[in-house]
């Protein structure tokens, strides 16, 4: 069984580390990309800290090489032959992705309200009951719009979501230059302390995760 | 371990419980577990269901066009729908967290 840690350049060295399980880390490479991956009888990728930062090691220490697509925690394939006829299919546009993400990392924006808004009553109709998750979907595209802004103007590419909370309201990904760290990371203080009404965490750097265009190719 | 912090929210409290739930996302099919690990798999897709028909719903009232009597139709079987989720996590212990599956490569369900 094969499990895959990343997509690099298809003559981009195979990091020099150890996978999940201490397995060797190998490079299968395809016309256009190459996999880094590593072989094993059998696997069942647990999603435990020690096992998810040995995986996220592997895909750091890939992007060492070059610019990597970080694959998603826990993606197997029945052998070499599998995953070489995956890169084959999908080498072009992964290819291209390399390119969008070279010298770049990803940042991870996470927003809440500071203060737990007054518990609303519940909707008295059929309207006011639309009325309020409008109202929720509306102040998170004012977050993103109004609040954001400045990020966003620092980034590559974005991606938001919905914090799927009432405390957690929007989850934003930016890919950033890697020596624009530091500035996005005074920006985000920045706009904590002037939206006071909001937290904001600010984490990374990580591999390009929500932009690896890999769940298009699933 | 490296820390990837780079900007904490006041007490941190809103950054580190979210890695539990990211761990704690799987069915539990030990033999003792999995008639409640079954009702969070079908209440999860219930549950997927439910929001999907609800952002359409929302789109389409964002949109314009519906009448106020639709508006109204709408909102009451949302909620209707809403409140009967509500009942069925009560009733088998599950909260919000645990209608949610990792879908491996395709990311999160909801």
């Amino acid at each position: 069984m094969i499990y895959l840690y990343a997509i690099i350049e298809r003559l981009a060295r195979a990091p020099a580390c150890v996978g999940l399980n201490n397995g060797e880390v190998l490079a299968a490479r395809a016309s256009e990309v190459a996999g880094i991956y590593s072989r094993h009888e059998q696997i069942e990728a647990r999603p435990e800290p020690a096992v998810l930062w040995r995986h996220e090691q592997v895909v750091e220490a890939a992007m060492g090489t070059g610019p990597a697509l970080p694959v998603r925690f826990g993606t197997t394939f029945a052998d070499e032959n599998a995953l070489l006829s995956s890169l084959e299919r999908e080498g072009q546009r992964l290819s291209q992705r390399l390119d969008r993400v070279r010298g770049c990392v990803e940042l991870a924006i996470r927003v809440g309200q500071a203060e737990a808004r007054p518990r609303e009553q519940p909707p008295r109709d059929g309207r006011a009951y639309v009325e309020s998750k409008l109202d929720r979907l509306r102040r998170r595209q004012a977050i993103v719009r109004d609040t954001l802004r400045p990020l966003g103007d620092l980034a590559v590419e974005t991606s938001h979501a919905d914090g799927g909370s009432e405390s957690e309201v929007v989850c934003a990904s930016y890919l950033v230059e890697s020596d624009q760290v530091d500035r996005f990371s005074e920006s985000v203080t920045h706009l904590a302390e002037r939206n006071p009404r909001l937290w904001l965490s600010c984490t990374g750097p990580w591999p390009p995760y929500s932009f690896s265009g890999l769940e298009e190719a699933a | 371990m490296t820390s990837k912090t780079l900007v904490a929210p006041p007490g941190d409290a809103a950054v580190r419980p979210e890695l539990g739930d990211a761990l704690s996302r799987r069915i539990n099919t030990d033999p003792e577990g999995v008639e409640r690990g079954l009702v969070q798999l079908v209440l999860t897709i219930v549950e997927l269901l439910r929001q999907l028909m609800e952002r359409q719903a929302l789109r389409r009232v964002d949109a314009g066009g519906l009448s106020d009597e639709q508006v109204e139709r709408l909102g009451q079987t949302l909620r209707l729908l809403a409140d009967r989720m509500d009942e069925l996590k009560q009733e088998f212990g599950l909260e919000d967290r645990d209608l949610n599956l990792d879908l491996g490569p395709l990311g999160r369900l909801l």
